[in-house]
């Protein structure tokens, strides 16, 4: 321990190739959050905006321009859905028209962090919080619901508040359990049935069990799944898959039910799965036509039916850069990212006469952990470089833990050889605008 | 009327667009920039963009910062789709990083504006439905009233406060979590 001494070598940034790197900076230009894209052209109209008369907070109709100045309701309603959950709940007590959008705020993410402010945050029962303000909600134009109930005990009518919550209108829904209740919590899908799953788009769900039943049906326009911590099994998402024609992308961490995962031919849109820390998973199944994004850890089989679509692939296993050199460029040869992770690598990587033609971005992560080999030549990755001629940016995070017992001068050896691997090949680094050393002693 | 006035690299391949402020006045853009607005991209789809585009509800001052917002965010927005974010874990986020903090700093001093520039932004982005502005100039609306109690927004905005004092009450006790 405390060996852990990040250097920074090198950072070559090449000017020149400026539009390149805007290009490709396109991909991660993430919007604004709560963006959710019918923002303000679509106004509902007051009476349905204030339903609720019964209890004489909101009379219908009552807006007057004078009450919010400058701006139109319905762009306050935006500013509102805006601002941090307690600032728009505070802000409901302004007027009539603040209070009207505070009960049809589409967007409501609840968690203990959101709700309660430091000082007071072990005197309450967020669970009655939580209940008044869905209760309170006008039912209606809810579009993003995120139930995080972390450290909240207190979730004794999860079940009703999804039931109230959840209408035709929700796009994205959230439900992540307490880990004290042990993924005992069955997720009801009964709430998305009868068309009130008819507009999802995203569906996450954690530490609870989903069995997807026939009574669920489509969700037709579902275009992302994300489970982590869930009980599932691969026959039951499989089956829920195959219901899911949009969707595109699928999350799955330490999902520790299923052991083969099976992406059904029908989903013609799917292209990007991720998975990470599934035990006991043990193979990959897919015959997804165009499945472009990979990444998975551990030693899983992968049966592929389609490999020419493949773009970015990510790996975190052991000896996984010997197996990307040897066995990628055949596979999948038109790659275009390439990030593999690796804590034991033994063997030297290969000098083959095969070519990543695409590869533009790699990144190369050799966390040695304990079993630092003093035989593994840093050398031997050059030939990474010789095949691929298109490499735009170059990652490499090499780490190595030296054991008290390793005689100093063998590590001299390795990292003699590693600063020759530098050097030697810094001239064939032109054509790279992004070169980063990561050295960890 | 698309004669590219500076246009020396991409004038054979942009075709421009003129945009006709409410006091007359004639801005040319390239396709790229002017399409960040819903509103036009349609009005070219459906071909209504010969003469120009005549903008009635913007100002020349409004429009100017606009046209200055869409060309800066042309590049960044416009294939998004194109290439997911898929690997955003990765550590090539640092290599685009450099990029992303100087659109940052572009909307930080972007937004540095009066409240009644801001308020004519924000109706600008929404009446041409540039999603992206709307959201930028609405967050700052949003950000200003942060922490703040209900009186001192009423008063920073002008709000009329048309609640009973016992309708206020009985709202207060409601979100009385929002207070603590």
């Amino acid at each position: 321990m405390g060996l852990l001494a990040l250097q920074r070598l090198m950072s070559l940034q090449r000017d020149r190739q400026r539009p390149r790197r805007q290009t490709r900076a396109r991909s991660h230009f993430a919007p604004r959050p709560h963006s959710d894209g019918s923002i303000c052209s679509v106004d509902t109209r007051k009476g349905s905006a204030c339903q609720q008369d019964d209890d004489g907070d909101c009379q219908g109709g009552k807006i007057t321009t004078s009450s919010i100045p400058d701006l139109p309701e319905d762009i306050w309603r935006h500013i509102l859905s805006l601002m941090p959950l307690r600032d728009a709940a505070r802000a409901a007590c302004m007027s009539r028209a603040f209070l009207c959008s505070w009960r049809r705020r589409p967007n409501l993410t609840l968690n203990r962090d959101v709700l309660l402010s430091e000082e007071h945050a072990d005197e309450v029962n967020v669970g009655h919080i939580i209940d008044r303000i869905l209760r309170n909600h006008s039912g209606t134009g809810l579009k993003i619901l995120k139930l995080q109930l972390y450290g909240i005990a207190d979730h004794y009518c999860l079940d009703s508040w999804l039931q109230v919550a959840v209408t035709p209108t929700i796009e994205e829904l959230t439900v992540v359990l307490c880990c004290i209740f042990k993924k005992k919590y069955k997720f009801p899908c009964s709430v998305l049935s009868n068309g009130n799953g008819k507009s999802i788009r995203h569906l996450e769900l954690g530490l609870c069990a989903f069995h997807p039943t026939a009574e669920l049906g489509p969700l037709r326009n579902l275009t992302s799944l994300n489970l982590h911590s869930v009980r599932v099994t691969g026959d039951e998402l499989e089956c829920f898959l195959s219901n899911s024609l949009a969707l595109e992308q699928l999350d799955l961490s330490s999902c520790n039910e299923i052991l083969c995962l099976k992406i059904p031919r029908v989903l013609q849109k799917f292209r990007c799965l991720r998975l990470l820390g599934c035990e006991r998973l043990r193979e990959i199944e897919s015959k997804a036509p165009n499945l472009s994004s990979l990444r998975f850890d551990g030693h899983v089989k992968l049966s592929l039916e389609e490999t020419l679509q493949m773009k970015k692939l990510s790996i975190v296993r052991q000896k996984v850069v010997y197996y990307a050199r040897a066995e990628l460029p055949s596979i999948m040869p038109n790659l275009e990212t390439l990030d593999i992770r690796s804590n034991i690598e033994v063997v030297n990587t290969p000098l083959l006469p095969t070519k990543f033609l695409y590869l533009k971005h790699l990144s190369i992560s050799i966390t040695s952990g304990g079993s630092f080999s003093p035989s593994y030549d840093y050398v031997s990755l050059v030939t990474f470089l010789d095949a691929s001629p298109s490499l735009e940016t170059l990652i490499l995070d090499v780490s190595l833990f030296i054991p008290y017992w390793i005689n100093i001068s063998v590590y001299s050896v390795g990292s003699t050889s590693f600063f020759f691997f530098i050097f030697r090949y810094l001239s064939k680094l032109w054509s790279i605008n992004q070169f980063l050393v990561i050295l960890r002693v | 009327m698309a004669s590219a006035g500076s246009g020396d690299e991409k004038a054979a391949a942009a075709a421009m667009i003129t945009l006709i402020s409410s006091d007359n006045e004639k801005f040319e853009v390239t396709e790229a920039t002017a399409t960040l607005s819903q509103t036009i991209r349609h009005m070219i789809e459906d071909g209504c963009t010969d003469g120009g585009v005549p903008l009635p509800n913007v100002t020349s001052k409004i429009l100017a910062r606009v046209i200055e917002y869409c060309k800066k965010h042309a590049t960044a927005a416009a294939g998004e789709e194109g290439s997911s974010s898929s690997f955003s874990d990765a550590a090539f986020l640092e290599v685009d990083r450099a990029f992303l903090e100087e659109l940052e700093e572009f909307d930080d001093a972007f937004l540095e504006v009066d409240r009644a520039t801001l308020f004519d932004l924000i109706l600008a982005a929404n009446y041409l439905d540039i999603k992206g502005l709307l959201n930028l100039t609405c967050q700052k609306v949003a950000d200003s009233v942060k922490g703040k109690t209900p009186e001192q927004i009423r008063e920073m905005y002008n709000i009329v406060n048309d609640l009973t004092p016992e309708e206020e009450a009985e709202i207060r006790r409601e979100t009385q979590w929002a207070f603590e």
